[in-house]
C-alpha cells in the first residue's frame, strides 16, 4: 500500500461522492459541505474548501440532509454540489467559483441537480401544490436565470429513492414504469416531454452504468430478477434522447460495468457474476445497438465470498482491470488478459469492520499433555503403571525423534514451525484471537504473528443492534482447558432475511471447523437475549440459554435446566426493553429434580427512566478479578472496597426543562434493581466509554461549555469495616460510600479499557484509543478518587499522589509509539499466564495487538540479564570454597604442629 | 669474713622456675654491714644468728602460721559469684534499651541488625542456661541455684521483651487488619446475573 488517508470519523468524513480526475480525484464529503483533492501519486491533499453557510441553524442536524454532486459533462472542470439549500461550483484546481442559497421554504424540497453546458438546474419539489419547480442558475456566477414548473405525482421521499438524473433527464420507476422526463436545456425551448419504458414487474433498481453528453447507458432491474440495459443516444441539435434496448442476456445476479477508453472504438460492457467459489465474467463491445466481440473469462477464488457487492471494470493502459468488493468485505483486483483472467490483488477488508472478538488460550503441546496425564491416575498402583509406561514412551519418542531427525533432516520443517505456533508456550502469552465482522466473516487470527489462521464466511448473517452499534455474541462453550476435547465457540447472529430467525453457529476456534451438532438456524421462538449456562453439561460443554419474546428461558442444546445452572445459587436475568426504557429483573427459580428445558421468567423488579433516554450499558469484563479486598490506609487500618459483581453501569441522556443537554451515569443492581450511584452532568455530550471494574468506575465525555474532554472515576466502599468477609449477597444492608473526582483528558477519547490480568495482583492501567492515532497507557493511580487535594504524610505513606484536575500523559506511555492506528472501536485485554503481562487487542479501522506489564515485569528475569556471569561465578564459588577448604585444613595442621 | 650470705626470693619475669641468687644484693649487704657494725660487741653470737639465716631454705619459717580464710569468708563469695551470673541479664538491658532508642524506627541495616542482636542475645543466653550455672554446681552450690536460673531466666525475657517492642514501635508486627487483608478469599456470590440489553 503506497499511501492513505483517513477522513474525520464524524459527518464531514463521510463520503458523498468522488470524481475522478487524470492526477487527482475530488472527493465530496460531509453532506456536500466539504470539498478536497486528493493527488494520486502521493495521496496529498491537494486543497480543501468548505461551503460557506451563514445560516448555523442548530434545527439543521434533525432533518435529513440530502445532497447531490454532479460532474458538469460540457465543463469536466467544474463540479455542482447541491446541499439541501445550498447550491455551489467549484472548479477541479480548488477554486470556489461560487455559492448561493436557495430561499428556505418549508414545502420546498430541493431534489434533483442537473447542468447544461449554460446552465445548473435544480428541481424542486413543492408539496402543497405537487408541482416540480424548475430553476435555472446560471453557469458562470449562479445568478439564477428563470424558472419553471411541471406537474409532478411523487412525493419527497419517493422521488430521492426512485428516480436519478442523467444529463437533462430524470429517470423515476413506478411500479413496472420508467417514466423518463427531459428537462428542457435553454430557455427558448419550454416544454417538458415525458415518455415511458415498460418492465415485466416492479422496478426495483435503477442505476446509471455510463454517461456522456451524447451517448448514456442505464441498467433496470425488476423484482423478478430481470434486468434490462438501454442505451440513449441524444438527437443532434436537440435537448432530447433516443434510446434502444441492449439485447444482453443476463443472469439475475450479474452486475454490470462499462469501460472506456480513449483506444477503444466503442464502450466495453462487462458482466459479472459470482458462482459458488468462481467468477465470470462476459466482457463485449457495444455497437451502437448490438453487442460484439463477446469473451468470456473465468476465475476460481481461493474461499467463498459471497455476492459481488461492487464492481468496476476499467481499462488502464489495454490493461483490462476488474475491481470487485465482495459481500464478505474483500476486495479483489483482477486482470483480464487473452490467457485467461487472474486475481492479483486480494485483501480482507473485512478485517475493518470486527465487532466481538474473544481469545483462546492454545492447544497443550503433547509433552504437556504427557505430563498431564502422567499425574492424573487414581490409586497407588495405577498411578504407578502410568508414570512408568508414559515415561517409556517418552524415551521411545524421543529416540524415534533423533532417528527422524538424522534420516530426513528438516525436510518437514515448515510443518513443524506451523504445528509448533499452535502450541501453547510457557507463559501462555501467545493465543488466538476469534474475530467476528459485521460482514459475517469470522477469522482466526494468532496473536504471535498476526497471521490468519482460517476465515468462515457466513452468507445470510446479520448482527444484532445493540443502540447506535452492532452486536454479535461470541461464547467460549468448551474452552481450551480440557485437552482431552477440543475447545468450541459459539456465535449467535439474525438472518439477514428475515431478523426473527437465530442462527448458532459452534466452531473449533483452531481450524474454524463447525461442529455440526451444535449448529442450527432454526429456533423455535424469537430470541430476546441469549447467554451462556454458569454450569458446564456433557463432556465440559456449556450450553447457549435463550430469553424468548414471552419471557420463557430455553437451552440450547435442549438439557434440563438444573443441569445448565446453578440450583444452589439463585440466576437474576435483566433485560432492557428498548421501547418502554425500562430495566426489568427476573428470578429463575429451579428445582433439582426438574427435568425440564424451558420455563417462565418470575418479574421481580422494574426500573423505567422518564425524560431520559438510555444510551449505552456497559458491564464488567467477565474475566474481572478482585485479589485485595480491601486498601490499606496510611494509618494501617483497612478499608473495604465495595465489589458488587452484580453492577451495571447505564447511560441515559436527556435535555432538561431549561434546554440544557445532559447525560446521567447509573450503577444499577441488577439483583435488586437498586441504584448505587447516580452522577448527573451538564452541558456534556456523549460518546461516553466507561470501564467499570473491581469497586470503582471510570467514564469520559465531552464537556462542550469548557470544549474538552474529561474523564470521572468514582470508587465504591463498604468503610471500615466489613459486612460479611466471606459471602456477599446484594441484598446485604450496604450503604456503599462513593469517593469521586473529575480529571481533564489531554486528548479525545475513542474507546476506553482496562487491563486484566489472571489474579488481579497486578495494579491496573486504563487503555485508551484517541482520535489522532495513539493507544495511551494511563495508569489507574492517577484517576483515583482519593487522590488528595493537600498530601498528608498519611497520603503519602499510602502512596497517593496530589490532585491535579490535568492527567498528564508523556509519550512514553503511548503503547503504539509511531504505529498509529485510527477510528479504533473496542479494545480487548486479557490476562496471560504470567501475573505481570496483560495482551491487548485494539480493533477499529486498524488492528494492534501487543503486551502490556502495568506493574512493571516483577515476575520475569529482563532481557538483559546475564545467564553466563551468574552461572560462571556460581562456578567459580563453588570450585573457590573447596580451594579454600583445602587450604584452610592445612593451615591448621600446620598450626597445630607449632 | 665473708661467710653471711643472704638469698631472697624475687620476682623474675622469666620463665624460670625457681633460683637462688647467691649474691646479695647491695641494700642487703648494707643492712647486713649495718648489723654487723651493731653487733660487733657481741661478736660471735650474732655472726652464729647470722648462719642460721643463711644455712635455712626460702620460706621456712620456724614458727607456725595459722590458718587465716575462715570457711564463712569463701560462702560469701561463691553467693556473690551466683548472683553476679544470675543478674547478668538484667544488668545488660539498659545498654540494650540504648541501643534500641539508638536505632530508631526507619528501615535501615543498622535498625535490621540491632533488631536481630536484640533477639539472638536472649535466645542464646536461654539455651546457655545450664552452662551458665555449670560452674557453681561442681562447687556444690544447691539449694536456691532454681532461684537463681529463673532471676537468669526472667532476666533474658526481659530482653525478648525489648525485641518485641521494639518490632512493634518498627511496625514489624501483624497486629492489624491490614496486616492480614492478603490472606483473606475471595467473597462467594449469593446471586448470578446475566443479560442485557433485547434484542427486540
Amino acid at each position: 500500500m503506497r499511501w492513505r488517508k483517513v477522513f474525520e470519523t464524524n459527518e464531514y468524513g463521510k463520503i458523498d461522492r468522488i470524481i475522478w480526475y487524470d492526477q487527482e480525484s475530488v472527493i465530496i464529503s460531509g453532506q456536500g459541505r466539504r470539498a478536497r483533492s486528493l493527488r494520486y501519486a502521493d495521496g496529498l491533499e491537494v486543497w480543501q474548501l468548505a461551503a460557506t453557510t451563514t445560516n448555523t441553524n442548530s434545527n439543521q442536524d434533525t432533518v435529513a440532509k440530502h445532497c447531490q454532486v454532479i460532474k458538469n459533462r460540457y465543463d469536466p472542470g467544474t463540479i455542482h454540489i447541491l446541499s439541501d439549500d445550498l447550491l455551489w461550483s467549484v472548479s477541479s484546481y480548488g477554486e470556489m467559483l461560487w455559492s448561493i442559497e436557495i430561499p428556505i421554504k418549508s414545502t420546498l424540497k430541493n431534489l434533483f441537480l442537473l447542468s447544461t453546458s449554460q446552465y445548473v438546474i435544480v428541481g424542486s419539489l413543492d408539496s402543497n401544490s405537487n408541482q416540480l419547480q424548475v430553476t435555472y442558475y446560471s453557469k458562470q456566477d449562479g445568478q439564477q436565470a428563470f424558472s419553471s414548473s411541471l406537474p409532478w405525482s411523487f412525493n419527497a421521499k419517493d422521488s430521492l429513492n426512485k428516480c436519478s438524473t442523467m444529463n437533462n433527464l430524470i429517470l423515476c420507476s413506478n411500479n413496472d414504469e420508467l417514466s423518463i422526463i427531459t428537462i428542457p436545456t435553454t430557455t427558448d425551448d419550454t416544454n417538458v416531454k415525458t415518455r415511458h419504458i415498460k418492465a415485466s414487474s416492479k422496478i426495483e433498481q435503477i442505476r446509471i452504468l455510463y454517461e456522456s453528453t451524447t451517448r448514456s447507458v442505464i441498467l433496470i432491474k425488476s423484482d423478478n430478477g430481470e434486468t434490462k440495459i438501454y442505451q440513449f443516444n441524444k438527437k443532434e441539435s436537440t435537448s432530447e434522447w433516443d434510446f434502444n434496448e441492449l439485447n444482453i442476456q443476463m443472469k439475475s445476479n450479474s452486475f454490470i460495468s462499462i469501460a472506456t477508453d480513449k483506444n477503444l472504438a466503442g464502450q466495453q460492457i462487462l458482466e459479472a457474476s459470482a458462482n459458488d467459489q468462481k467468477l465470470n465474467f462476459h466482457v463485449s463491445t457495444i455497437n451502437e445497438q448490438t453487442l460484439t466481440n463477446t469473451r468470456s473469462y473465468s476465475v476460481e477464488l481461493p474461499e467463498n465470498m459471497g455476492e459481488i457487492e461492487y464492481l468496476a471494470y476499467s481499462v488502464v493502459k489495454n490493461t483490462q482491470l476488474v475491481t470487485l468488493r465482495m459481500q464478505d468485505g474483500s476486495l479483489l483486483v483482477i486482470k483480464l488478459a487473452d490467457n485467461g483472467a487472474e486475481l492479483i490483488l486480494h485483501r480482507d477488508e473485512a478485517l475493518s469492520s470486527i465487532i466481538s472478538v474473544e481469545t483462546f488460550d492454545l492447544s497443550l503441546s503433547i509433552t504437556q499433555m504427557r505430563i498431564e496425564e502422567e499425574f492424573g491416575g487414581t490409586g497407588m498402583f495405577s498411578m504407578f503403571t502410568k508414570r512408568i509406561s508414559s515415561q517409556v514412551s517418552q524415551l521411545i519418542s524421543f529416540f524415534l525423534r533423533l532417528m527422524d531427525l538424522f534420516t530426513h533432516g528438516n525436510r518437514n520443517r515448515d510443518y513443524l514451525d506451523k504445528q509448533a505456533a499452535l502450541v501453547r508456550d510457557e507463559f501462555n502469552l501467545n493465543k488466538i484471537l476469534i474475530v467476528v465482522t459485521s460482514v459475517g466473516k469470522v477469522f482466526g487470527i494468532l496473536t504471535q504473528s498476526g497471521g490468519i489462521l482460517w476465515k468462515n464466511f457466513f452468507p445470510n448473517f446479520a448482527p444484532f443492534e445493540h443502540f447506535n452499534a452492532v452486536h454479535v455474541p461470541l461464547f467460549h462453550i468448551r474452552s481450551a482447558a480440557h485437552y482431552t476435547h477440543e475447545p468450541l465457540a459459539s456465535i449467535v447472529y439474525r438472518d439477514r432475511n428475515s431478523l426473527h430467525d437465530t442462527h448458532i453457529r459452534t466452531f473449533n476456534p483452531y481450524t474454524g471447523d463447525l461442529e455440526n451438532n451444535l449448529t442450527t438456524s432454526s429456533l423455535p421462538y424469537h430470541v430476546k437475549r441469549v447467554f451462556l449456562s454458569t454450569q458446564a453439561v456433557d463432556e465440559f460443554c456449556k450450553v447457549l440459554l435463550f430469553v424468548d419474546t414471552n419471557n420463557k428461558i430455553h437451552t440450547y442444546p435442549p438439557v434440563p435446566l438444573s443441569r445448565a445452572l446453578s440450583t444452589t445459587i439463585p440466576t437474576y436475568i435483566y433485560l432492557f426493553d428498548k421501547s418502554e426504557q425500562a430495566f426489568v429483573g427476573y428470578y429463575l427459580s429451579i428445582d433439582e429434580n426438574d427435568q425440564k428445558t424451558s420455563t417462565n421468567l418470575k418479574e421481580v423488579w422494574r426500573v423505567s427512566f422518564q425524560n431520559e433516554e438510555v444510551i449505552n450499558i456497559h458491564t464488567r469484563l467477565s474475566s474481572d478479578r478482585v485479589h485485595s479486598a480491601g486498601i490499606v490506609l496510611g494509618d494501617r487500618s483497612v478499608l473495604y472496597k465495595y465489589t458488587n459483581p452484580n453492577l451495571i453501569a447505564v447511560v441515559t441522556e436527556g435535555i432538561d426543562y431549561q434546554k440544557v443537554p445532559f447525560v446521567n451515569i447509573y450503577l444499577l443492581d441488577t439483583v435488586t434493581g437498586s441504584l448505587k450511584l447516580s452522577h448527573t452532568h451538564k452541558r456534556v455530550k456523549s460518546p461516553v466509554h466507561i470501564v467499570l471494574s473491581e469497586n470503582w468506575i471510570v467514564y469520559t465525555y465531552y464537556n462542550q461549555r469548557y470544549r474538552r474532554y474529561e474523564a470521572v472515576s468514582s470508587s465504591l466502599f463498604e468503610g471500615e469495616a466489613q459486612y460479611n468477609y466471606s459471602t456477599f449477597s446484594s441484598f446485604d444492608p450496604i450503604e456503599p460510600v462513593i469517593q469521586s473526582k473529575a480529571y481533564i483528558l489531554p486528548y479525545g477519547v475513542n474507546a476506553i479499557q482496562v487491563t486484566t490480568t489472571e489474579k488481579g495482583i497486578t495494579s491496573r492501567d486504563i487503555i485508551m484509543a484517541t482520535p489522532n492515532g495513539m493507544l495511551i497507557e494511563i495508569p489507574w493511580i492517577l484517576f483515583d478518587p482519593r487522590r488528595p487535594l493537600d498530601l498528608t504524610p498519611m497520603d503519602r505513606e499510602e502512596g497517593l499522589i496530589m490532585y491535579t484536575p490535568e492527567i498528564m500523559v508523556n509519550f512514553e506511555s503511548v503503547i503504539n509509539y509511531y504505529k498509529y492506528v485510527y477510528n479504533i472501536r473496542g479494545i480487548h485485554t486479557v490476562a496471560t499466564g504470567l501475573e505481570s503481562t496483560s495482551i491487548v487487542f485494539a480493533y477499529g479501522l486498524d488492528l494492534f495487538f501487543t503486551r502490556v506489564f502495568p506493574s512493571r515485569i516483577f515476575d520475569q528475569l529482563k532481557d538483559d540479564f546475564d545467564f553466563m556471569i551468574i552461572g560462571w561465578s556460581t562456578v567459580a564459588f563453588v570450585v573457590g570454597s573447596f580451594v579454600a577448604k583445602r587450604f584452610a585444613s592445612i593451615h591448621q595442621t600446620k598450626k597445630a604442629w607449632k | 669474713n665473708i661467710s653471711s650470705t643472704t638469698s631472697s626470693v624475687r620476682p623474675v619475669p622469666s620463665r624460670r622456675k625457681w633460683f637462688v641468687d647467691l649474691k646479695p644484693s647491695k641494700q642487703e649487704r648494707l643492712t647486713i654491714a649495718a648489723a654487723a657494725t651493731a653487733n660487733n660487741n657481741d661478736g660471735a653470737v650474732a655472726t652464729a644468728a647470722n648462719d642460721t639465716a643463711s644455712l635455712t631454705s626460702l620460706g621456712f619459717s620456724e614458727q607456725k602460721v595459722a590458718d587465716l580464710i575462715p570457711q564463712e569468708d569463701d560462702d560469701r563469695l561463691l553467693a556473690r559469684r551466683s548472683w553476679d551470673i544470675a543478674l547478668g541479664p538484667l544488668k545488660q538491658l539498659p545498654m540494650n534499651m540504648i541501643f534500641a532508642w539508638m536505632a530508631g524506627n526507619s528501615f535501615s541495616l543498622m535498625s535490621i541488625m540491632i533488631v536481630v542482636m536484640l533477639f539472638q542475645k536472649p535466645i542464646q543466653t536461654i539455651f546457655s542456661l545450664s552452662s551458665a550455672f555449670a560452674s557453681l554446681e561442681q562447687e556444690g552450690v544447691g539449694g536456691n541455684i532454681w532461684l537463681l536460673k529463673l532471676v537468669y531466666f526472667l532476666g533474658s525475657l526481659t530482653h525478648l521483651a525489648l525485641a518485641l517492642y521494639k518490632c512493634q514501635s518498627m511496625g514489624l508486627l501483624p497486629t492489624y487488619n491490614s496486616d492480614w487483608i492478603a490472606f483473606a478469599d475471595q467473597q462467594t456470590q449469593m446471586e448470578v446475573t446475566a443479560g442485557g440489553f433485547s434484542y427486540f
